[in-house]
């Protein structure tokens, strides 16, 4: 896996990516994290308080796989909550790969793209 | 003197106005610039008519700009002999001067665009290196510089272009000033774009501009698609995240028996006691000016060993239900931590949550939230998932319009935020800049193509779009909104259900016996006396080191109070200001063993309270309370006690200082 920026990676065929997620600072507040995959429901293979999302790069080159991820953050969440995403691949080029959304973010989404490129 | 400073004044400013018979040599010029500006700068503003002052200023714009263009153009041609260094100060001095020239433009309220000054050369100079097609409506196209990358020339050029390079990193200035535009966007990619801006400036993090990429690339082609499909998109509104409210939580107290206390119940308060002591790394101090509390979680200090992780605090256990704290009585006013000492204790607690959660983690939330919320949630992301795999599955250059859209936009925004305008912007300004750049990026790159079919939709493709992805988003986004709404109110439910804490304090009294102290205390706002909500303390003290002498036993005493609380809107806060009149009744009943059969003195001592406090504005509140006791503990005397003061609530003054920092 190539990063070109936070969310946009190349990724080769059958490639498996990994996205593990984080929760930091929630004391009492429940984190949650709900995803999909290519318009697809893409579930959480780890638990709530530390999700994972994971998959085969199945798309012929050219094409891209994209995850939309939603972050909550409960009322009762303290402000200085976040999440953090790890991205990973296999031999992974520019990483770390992730990014952090904060509960100061006011943007709670992402939209992250995996281009599948030639071996 | 003052006529002679004034004459000297206007001579300098007179001379410096006067246009100059030659020009040197380039490095001779900036530097006889730069000194004609220190000679401007030196003059006493202090004596000045208003007149002279204007002319000053528009003396030292004058000087500042022609200065901004020696400095562009020698920066010109020290890029080519490629020193490096030089082109670093060059390009500091360059900030600086256009700093400098945005601040005297205020003054004068000058609207003049630096373009007026710039020669040919100059704006070879600085054009942009990560994207030179900011003006793509302003200005005709011009050739891109060989290290441009972007949408210089054409749009569609792009879209059929390969855009596997990592972006090449961004010239450290750019040329700032007109960008594309995005006329009238749809409020929800507006608004995206807008909040995206504002990411990008809190996390000073260009990369967060495309958090949200493909989102704001689908609503820009759903914007493009066809008359219908804009008319669509822009009927949909701008939306707010599930879950998105302030905080419930407030201070914890000391017990509602310490000096100072304006409440005779304390109330469980276990939840506010988590969530603040993780937020202020492990301890939160309350000062109320007569005691200091300090307090904490055994799961805070747990995680200051490990990580504060949720995984961590699942893990934890009964740790997370036990909560401590520490109260000293104030005596040095300027250094408020050095009280916490073990003379100025005064009572020390711990508290162990029996019964009743209120926080998101509970059973009954967590229930509600995987049948009603989640799947609102899940189907606003499909309803975006979905449209997007469609069109780039029809049609295989959706991924390059992605790719157009999104590669080098962390760059481009990289680059405008070290603009000079950009540095010298406010906060508000400083996100509208950004989301300027990341609607022209969109226009240039998605809109453009798509609208003027260089990127092209087959029939089916617009039928879906205006049939099946736009209602599918919109029916969604309905759904997600109710949630929403759902959401706030079970969340406003489980503050109001029974919550049990046991307590247990240990009060230290330098002249008389400690004791400590258990007892149970519960809560209730959703019950038998809503809407007035119930609190209920019971229990019972024991000497530690009993004084016979002073008539003492083993237990101290026995005591109850039951209070009814309720809150009525106050018509002194500001409108936004949500803040409310708390107002109790509380009566509570103790028997003091050790005044039995004292002269002067009862057992039995009753006291019924009325307490309010009332919010004035935005972070200060007063509290009063008015006591009838039977009794006191050292007398047989029955009488009446006022208690008054003010409360000055720190999170929202902060609130409030933040909000004013960014007008």
């Amino acid at each position: 896996m190539r990063k070109i920026n936070s969310f946009t990676y190349d990724v080769r065929s059958n490639e498996h990516i990994v996205i593990s997620v984080t929760p930091t600072g929630f004391g009492g507040s429940a984190p949650d994290v709900e995803a999909v995959l290519d318009g697809e429901d893409f579930p959480n293979t780890g638990t709530s308080d530390a999700p994972v999302f994971e998959f085969d790069v199945s798309k012929p080159v050219g094409q891209t796989h994209r995850v939309l991820m939603e972050f909550i953050f409960f009322a009762d969440a303290p402000a200085t909550a976040f999440y953090q995403v790890d991205i990973s691949g296999e031999n992974d080029e520019g990483c770390p790969c992730g990014f952090i959304i904060a509960k100061t973010n006011p943007v709670k989404e992402a939209g992250i793209r995996f281009r599948v490129k030639a071996n | 003197m003052k006529i002679t400073r004034s004459l000297t004044c206007g001579l300098v400013v007179l001379l410096c106005l006067l246009p100059r018979p030659c020009m040197a040599q380039q490095k001779t010029e900036c530097d006889l610039l730069w000194e004609k500006i220190e000679e401007l700068e030196k003059v006493d503003q202090e004596g000045m008519s208003p007149l002279m002052l204007e002319l000053h200023e528009k003396a030292m714009l004058k000087q500042y700009m022609e200065l901004s263009t020696c400095l562009d153009r020698q920066a010109g041609t020290d890029a080519i002999s490629s020193i490096d260094q030089r082109l670093r100060n060059l390009n500091k001095q360059r900030l600086q001067v256009a700093g400098r020239i945005t601040i005297l433009r205020t003054l004068l309220g000058s609207t003049e665009e630096i373009a007026r000054v710039d020669t040919p050369a100059a704006a070879t100079a600085r054009r942009p290196a990560a994207d030179s097609g900011q003006g793509v409506k302003n200005r005709p196209p011009t050739p891109a510089s060989p290290n441009a990358v972007g949408e210089s020339a054409s749009a569609a050029a792009n879209v059929s272009a390969p855009a596997d390079a990592t972006p090449a990193p961004a010239a450290p200035i750019q040329a700032c000033g007109a960008i594309a535009t995005y006329e009238n966007p749809p409020e929800i990619l507006s608004d995206l774009a807008t909040n995206l801006a504002a990411a990008v400036i809190n996390g000073n993090n260009p990369d967060l501009a495309v958090q949200a990429g493909t989102q704001m690339v689908l609503y820009t082609v759903l914007d493009a698609a066809s008359p219908r499909s804009s008319q669509l998109i822009h009927s949909l509104e701008a939306y707010q995240y599930i879950g998105e409210t302030a905080r419930t939580d407030k201070q914890l107290g000391s017990s509602g028996d310490s000096e100072g206390a304006v409440s005779a119940i304390e109330k469980p308060g276990f939840a506010q006691l988590l969530g603040f002591a993780i937020e202020h790394g492990g301890i939160n101090k309350e000062n109320d000016g007569t005691n200091l509390t300090l307090s904490t979680s055994l799961y805070s200090l747990y995680a200051v060993g490990t990580k504060d992780t949720a995984e961590n605090y699942a893990r934890a256990g009964i740790l997370n239900r036990v909560g401590v704290a520490a109260t000293f009585a104030v005596d040095d006013k300027d250094n408020e931590l050095a009280n916490a000492r073990r003379n100025n204790l005064s009572q020390w607690s711990a508290k162990v949550r029996l019964f009743g959660d209120r926080s998101s983690r509970s059973p009954g939330f967590q229930k509600i939230f995987a049948e009603k919320i989640k799947p609102a949630i899940q189907a606003r992301l499909r309803s975006l998932g979905r449209p997007m795999e469609a069109l780039a599955t029809s049609n295989p250059k959706y991924n390059d319009l992605e790719d157009a859209a999104l590669n080098d936009l962390p760059g481009q925004v990289k680059a405008r935020m070290a603009c000079p305008d950009y540095v010298a912007a406010d906060a508000a300004q400083k996100q509208q800049i950004l989301s300027q750049v990341i609607l022209g990026r969109l226009h240039t790159t998605v809109y453009g193509p798509v609208n003027s079919h260089t990127f092209d939709l087959d029939a089916n493709d617009l039928g879906r779009i205006e049939q099946e992805f736009l209602p599918n988003i919109k029916e969604a986004l309905d759904a997600y909104v109710l949630a929403d709404s759902e959401l706030k109110k079970v969340f406003s439910d489980l503050q109001k259900g029974p919550l049990l804490t046991f307590a247990y304090t240990n009060h230290r009294i330098p002249t008389a016996s400690d004791y400590s102290e258990t007892k149970f205390l519960f809560e209730q706002d959703k019950g038998l006396f809503a809407p007035l909500k119930l609190s209920a303390n019971i229990g019972a003290s024991f000497y530690n080191r009993p004084n016979r002498l002073l008539n003492q036993q083993k237990t101290r005493d026995f005591f109850a109070a039951l209070s009814f609380e309720g809150t009525s809107d106050s018509p002194f806060t500001e409108a936004e200001n949500k803040s409310k009149i708390t107002y109790s009744f509380v009566g509570r009943y103790q028997r003091l063993f050790e005044n039995r059969g004292v002269r002067g003195r009862t057992a039995d001592i009753g006291t019924l309270q009325f307490v309010t406090e009332v919010p004035l504005f935005k972070g200060l509140s007063l509290p009063f309370s008015v006591t009838y006791s039977s009794a006191t503990e050292e007398e047989k005397k029955q009488g009446f006690r006022f208690n008054f003061g003010t409360r000055l609530d720190m999170d929202k003054l902060f609130d409030l200082l933040r909000a004013n920092s960014k007008l």
